[in-house]
C-alpha cells in the first residue's frame, strides 16, 4: 500500500523526430494510500500510457513519479511491487485457479501454510472459492477476470493497476464483478488505478475520477464534481447519460434584470447579475448553457424551455423523453411511465443551480448556477 | 411494405440445433427487435429470412408468399451488418450507387442520383458523400450502411447488431435517428441486439431467445412487467432483477417467504401475489424483485421493514445503486437519488410491498 505521485509527466514516442507524438503532456497528480482513482477518457487520450508508466513498462520521457516516497522512473517493473490486471486476463490456462492466484507466491518461496491462507482469503473475498480446482477455461470472462484481480492482489502489491478489467465482460455480469472487485479493494485498503473508456464504472468504482483528453488532464474531481461541477465541456459532455444538452444562448439586459435567451431553441433563464457580470468580465455576450437531462422537468406553472414531444423511450428503470424545440433537439429523463403523444406541447422548468455557464471559444465553464 | 412468417423453423449446423421449432408472425410496418445472448440464434434468423440460409425444416413466407426456396437477390430486402461491410476505398456516394448496379436494378442516373439525395438529406450525410469510407468515424460509417441499405427501397429491413461498434453517446443519437426514420418510412424492420436498452427503446414488439428458442415475445411492457420465466426476467434491467428461493409458509393467516438457509431472511408479502403463493403452500419458489422496488429508510419503522448493512454503495448518474448482503444473497436497490449511503450504514428494507416476480424452479412464471 502506497501513494502514487506524478510531477509533470510527459509521454513522448519518437521524441525529436519530425513525427514525435506527445502521448502525455505535463500531467500532475497525487493519489493518496489506500485512494481508488479512476482514469477516464476516449481512446487515444493517453490513460493506458500513464499506467503503463506508473507500471514501469514505459519510460518516462519528462517528470517524476513516486510510489510512496521513492522516485521509481529507473526502476524495473519487478522492483516497484506493482500489480496489474488487463483487459484480457492473461492467465496461465493450463493451470487451475488455486496454481493461478499462487503462482508468484510459490516463485517467491513464500511458506506453504503462508500460501493457503492468503488464497482462502482472496477467494473468499471474491466469492471464488468453489471455482479453485477449475481451469481458467472453463470459467466465463467475468470470472476469470476476477481470478486474475486475484492473482494481483494476493501479492499485497503497493499499487493494484486495473487496465480496462471490464470491456470484454458480459453486460448482465459486470456489475457483479465489479462489486466483487471493488469490495475485496476497499477491503485490503489497497491503493487502486483504474482505466476505462466507460464514465459509468468510473463514476460507480471511484473515489476521484481523472478525465483525460488530446493527452492532458481536464478535471479531476469526485464522481459528484464531475456531474454537477464539470470543469468544460469536454468533461461535461463525456460524463453522464444520456449527453447533456446544450444551447447557445444570447446575455440580454432588460431594465435591472438580466436573461439568457435561447438562440437555437424556445427558452429564457432568468440569470443574476453576480452571473451576468462574470460573463461580461470574460468579454463575452454569447455563451453556451449545458443542462442534463436528468435535471429537466416538466411543469404547468412554470417555463424556462418550450417545445413538443418528438417520441419517447421506456427503458425500464427510467424513460427519455424527446423534444424538438426551434431547431434543437432536448433530452429529458423521467419516470418510466409517461403518456405524451407526438406534437404535443411541453413546457419544462430547471433548478438553477443545475445550469452550466460555458465560453463557446474556449469551452471551459465560466461558472455553475445561474444565481 | 412486407408482412413476414416463420412457420416451424429448424436450423441445424452438422449436429448442433441452431433454431428449433421457430414460429412467429411479424406484422406489416412493425419494429420488430429480436433480443438475446452472443449464440442464441439471432442473426441466424436474419439469414435464414433474407435468404442467406436455408432452413432445415420450416417455411419463410413473406406477405404470404412461400419465399424458402426464393434465391436471397430476388427477396428484395435490405440487410445492414454489425461491422458495416462497405467497401472502404470507394467514396460514400460509390458505397450507395453500389446497390443498383445489380441487374435487375439498372436505372437511368438521374433516378439513382435523386434517390441518394434524398437518402442522404434524411440521414444528414451529405456532406460525406465524396468522403472515401475509410476516412469515416463509426458512428458515420453507419448512418452509411444504413443509407445503402434504403435507397434501393427494399420491403424489409434487416438490421444485425447495428449500433455496437459506435461508442454510447452517438448509440443514443443514433436510436433517436432510428426512431425517427421508422416513423417517416414505415417499412417492416427486424433489428437483432443482445442490448435490452435498444430493445426497449426501439421495438413495437420484442422478441426473446436464448439456446435457439424463443422464450418469449411481447411489448416492451410486457417484457419488462410480466416475464414469462426467469431468463427473460433477467435480461432486461439494470442492475439485473434480485433473485431469491424462498419456501411459502404460512404463519396463522399471514402468507411468509422464508428463506430456506437463512432463518433471519424472511417476509410477508402484501401485493397481488398472495393468490399465486397460497396455491404453492410449502412449496420452494424463486421470487424475483426490480433493484427499484425496494424501499428503504434509515431508521426502524414498522415491522415489516429488516435490518442490515450496506455492504457497497455506487454512484449511478443522477441516482445510487446499493448492495447488501443478507446471508450469501446479494441484494442490490436502485436509489431515486445520488446521496450517498456509506458502506457500514444500518439500513431498513421494506420489500413486502414491492411487486414480485413468481417463477418456479424449472425458471417458469407461476400463474
Amino acid at each position: 500500500m502506497a501513494s502514487v505521485t506524478l510531477e509533470k509527466v510527459w509521454k513522448i514516442y519518437n521524441t525529436g523526430q519530425a513525427r514525435a507524438l506527445e502521448a502525455v503532456r505535463d500531467v500532475s497528480l497525487d493519489i493518496e494510500d489506500g485512494e481508488f482513482i479512476a482514469l477516464l477518457g476516449p481512446s487515444g487520450c493517453g490513460k493506458t500510457s500513464i499506467l503503463r508508466m506508473i507500471a514501469g513498462l514505459e519510460r518516462i520521457s519528462k517528470g517524476v513519479i513516486r510510489i510512496g516516497n521513492r522516485i521509481v522512473n529507473n526502476l524495473t517493473p519487478a522492483q516497484r511491487n506493482i500489480a496489474m490486471a488487463f483487459e484480457t486476463y492473461a492467465l496461465y490456462p493450463h493451470m487451475n485457479v488455486r496454481e493461478n492466484l499462487s503462482f508468484c507466491l510459490r516463485a517467491r518461496k513464500v511458506a506453504p501454510a503462508e500460501i493457503e491462507s492468503r488464497i482462502m482469503r482472496v477467494a473468499t473475498g471474491l466469492h471464488i472459492e468453489h471455482l479453485l480446482d477449475k481451469r481458467p477455461s472453463e470459467l466465463p470472462g467475468g470470472l476469470q477476470q476476477l481470478v486474475s484481480v486475484g492473482r494481483a492482489i494476493i501479492r499485497e502489491p503497493n499499487v493494484l493497476l486495473l487496465d480496462e478489467p471490464f470491456s470484454h465482460i458480459d453486460a448482465s455480469m459486470r456489475v457483479q464483478i465489479r462489486n466483487e472487485i471493488k469490495r475485496l479493494v476497499n477491503k485490503t485498503g489497497t491503493t487502486a488505478i483504474l482505466v476505462t473508456h466507460d464514465q459509468h464504472e468510473a463514476i460507480a468504482m471511484a473515489d476521484r475520477v481523472v478525465v483525460m483528453n488530446f493527452a492532458e488532464v481536464q478535471q479531476v474531481g469526485t464522481p459528484k464534481d464531475l456531474i454537477h461541477k464539470p470543469a468544460n465541456m469536454f468533461v461535461a459532455g463525456f460524463v453522464g447519460e444520456p449527453a447533456i444538452n446544450y444551447f447557445p444562448c444570447n446575455l440580454i439586459q432588460n431594465g435591472n434584470h438580466w436573461y439568457l435567451v435561447c438562440i437555437t431553441a424556445e427558452g429564457c433563464f432568468a440569470v443574476s447579475n453576480r452571473v451576468a457580470n462574470l460573463i461580461q468580465n470574460v468579454g463575452l455576450t454569447d455563451v453556451i448553457i449545458g443542462i442534463r437531462p436528468q435535471e429537466l422537468k416538466m411543469s404547468v406553472t412554470r417555463s424556462e424551455l418550450s417545445g413538443e414531444v418528438a417520441f419517447f423511450e421506456f427503458l425500464g428503470e427510467e424513460g427519455h423523453l424527446f423534444i424538438n424545440s426551434g431547431s434543437s433537439q432536448i433530452t429529458v429523463v423521467t419516470e418510466p411511465f409517461l403518456r405524451m403523444k407526438e406534437g404535443e406541447k411541453i413546457n419544462l422548468t430547471v433548478d438553477p443551480s443545475e445550469i452550466f455557464i460555458f465560453d463557446p471559444k474556449t469551452e471551459r465553464a465560466i461558472c455553475h448556477g445561474i444565481q | 411494405m412486407a408482412q413476414v412468417a416463420l412457420q416451424n423453423i429448424t436450423m441445424k449446423f452438422d449436429s448442433v440445433i441452431a433454431l428449433q421449432d421457430l414460429s412467429l408472425e411479424i406484422e406489416d410496418g412493425e419494429f420488430f427487435v429480436i433480443l438475446g445472448p452472443a449464440g442464441a440464434g439471432k442473426t441466424t434468423i436474419l439469414k435464414v429470412i433474407a435468404g442467406l440460409l436455408k432452413p432445415t425444416r420450416g417455411r419463410v413466407y413473406i406477405n404470404g408468399l412461400d419465399v424458402t426456396n426464393v434465391p436471397a437477390n430476388l427477396r428484395n430486402i435490405a440487410m445492414t451488418f454489425e461491422d458495416y461491410a462497405l467497401y472502404p476505398t470507394f467514396t460514400v456516394y460509390q458505397n450507395l450507387q453500389n446497390p443498383f448496379g445489380a441487374l435487375k436494378n439498372r436505372l437511368p442516373k438521374e433516378e439513382v442520383d435523386q434517390k441518394i439525395h434524398q437518402i442522404v438529406t434524411m440521414l444528414q450525410i451529405e456532406h460525406l458523400l465524396h468522403r472515401k469510407v475509410d476516412q469515416l468515424s463509426g458512428g458515420q460509417k453507419q448512418r452509411v450502411s444504413l443509407a445503402r441499405s434504403m435507397v434501393r427501397q427494399p420491403r424489409l429491413f434487416l438490421f444485425d447488431e447495428p449500433l455496437s461498434h459506435v461508442d454510447a453517446k452517438i448509440r443514443h443519437s443514433m436510436r433517436a435517428e432510428l426512431h425517427r426514420l421508422a416513423s417517416v418510412l414505415a417499412t417492416t424492420t427486424i433489428y437483432v441486439t443482445h442490448d435490452y436498452v435498444e430493445a426497449l427503446s426501439l421495438g413495437d414488439r420484442i422478441m426473446v431467445i436464448d439456446k435457439g428458442v424463443i422464450q418469449q415475445i411481447g411489448t416492451p411492457s410486457e417484457i419488462y412487467h410480466n416475464p414469462k420465466n426467469e431468463f427473460v426476467a433477467k435480461i432486461v434491467g439494470q442492475p439485473t432483477i434480485n433473485l431469491f428461493t424462498f419456501q411459502v409458509m404460512k404463519d396463522k393467516e399471514r402468507l411468509i417467504l422464508q428463506d430456506p438457509t437463512n432463518p433471519q431472511f424472511s417476509f410477508s408479502p402484501k401485493g397481488q401475489a398472495g393468490e399465486i403463493l397460497a396455491k404453492n403452500l410449502g412449496e420452494t419458489i424463486r421470487v424475483g424483485i426490480r433493484p427499484q422496488d425496494i424501499r428503504y429508510s434509515f431508521t426502524p419503522t414498522n415491522q415489516d421493514y429488516f435490518v442490515s448493512k450496506v455492504d457497497l454503495f455506487e454512484l449511478w448518474g443522477r441516482r445510487g445503486m446499493v448492495l447488501i448482503m443478507i446471508g450469501d444473497n446479494p441484494i442490490r436497490i436502485l436509489t431515486q437519488s445520488d446521496e450517498v449511503i456509506p458502506a457500514g450504514q444500518e439500513i431498513w428494507l421494506n420489500i413486502s410491498e414491492a411487486p414480485l416476480y413468481l417463477i418456479n424452479l424449472a425458471g417458469a412464471k407461476l400463474e
